[in-house]
């Protein structure tokens, strides 16, 4: 994932772009609510998800997440990671999205960025893609299948020490699960239209 | 423990050194912004003096430094409620009083 992290304690933003760099997620880092509502104005970069303080100069994290929502169909992973505790602003920034005290931040903010990332996997997931990964998962089944009747096959090879055999199935459960795995497979097929 | 991990607890320690060897300047900060509300009240210097204690209260509480979490947060939950100078004259003495328990705290953690 790209995020956009926005922040102005530095030492907090560190944090949070090294925790993502870690999890294998680049980022961009700003200091202040100003950089960050400009760059999102400029909507130059894609960003998948976006880790915000909320009381920041110039402009607040709530307010940099309606101009990433503006710009993406309005909905966009976000995670609003704030120091303040008075139950009017939680509920208020539970609406829009994740949130997260940042006294929770060093034990949290994995899990937290594992959250986003699946909410932003399932906002990229157009219908396509989703038929193609279940086709995927019972094409891997069928291979597996396949690959277990090659060795049994190999196997009476082997033994009889003949090229001239006829190999003959004769466990009815892989019968049946391999049945099951080419239905399952031209069925898929079908749906994704190969 | 995996490589992944080491790494990620390496550069948390070293970010919680850096926030520790950055608390007395970070106070020194907060107790200019103060002087300077005083000397001449602004919204704007209000907001600038709450906005070090927010953040001073937020990051000491994500690295454990507890008692300089709470001494902070008690500063801004005061500063919030100031919307005028004579408000702020009001309030002056307690807000001495935290910022003095703000640096008391950090001699102590």
């Amino acid at each position: 994932m790209h995020i956009l992290i926005a922040d102005d304690d530095e030492i907090f933003s560190m944090m949070i772009e090294g925790i993502c760099e870690t999890m294998g997620h680049s980022s961009d880092v700003f200091s202040s609510g100003t950089d960050a509502m400009d760059k999102v104005k400029k909507n130059d970069t894609k960003y998948h998800a976006a880790i915000l303080d909320v009381f920041m100069p110039g402009y607040n994290g709530d307010q940099i997440f309606y101009e990433l929502s503006l710009k993406n169909d309005g909905e966009f992973p976000v995670l609003f990671c704030t120091g303040l505790t008075d139950s009017n602003n939680w509920n208020k920034l539970q609406k829009l999205g994740n949130i997260m005290s940042k006294e929770k931040a060093m034990a949290g903010l994995s899990y937290e960025i594992e959250k986003l990332e699946e909410w932003a996997m399932r906002l990229n997931e157009d219908e396509t893609t989703r038929k193609a990964i279940m086709a995927k998962s019972d094409i891997k089944s069928y291979i597996k299948d396949l690959e277990h009747i090659a060795n049994e096959a190999q196997a009476l090879l082997d033994i009889t020490g003949s090229d001239d055999v006829k190999y003959e199935i004769n466990n009815p459960q892989m019968e049946e699960r391999l049945t099951i795995a080419r239905n399952s497979l031209a069925s898929s097929l079908q749906k994704i239209n190969i | 423990m995996d490589n992944k991990k080491k790494e990620m607890l390496a550069m948390l320690t070293k970010l919680a050194d850096d926030f520790q060897a950055q608390i007395p300047e970070r106070i020194t900060k907060i107790t200019n912004a103060w002087n300077d509300v005083n000397d001449d009240y602004n919204t704007e210097k209000q907001t600038n003096l709450l906005r070090l204690a927010h953040s001073l209260a937020g990051t000491s509480a994500t690295f454990g430094f507890t008692d300089i979490s709470t001494a902070a947060k008690a500063l801004e939950v005061i500063l919030q409620d100031i919307n005028s100078l004579d408000v702020l004259k009001e309030k002056h003495h307690i807000i001495c009083e935290h910022i003095d328990q703000l640096t008391i705290a950090s001699q102590t953690n």
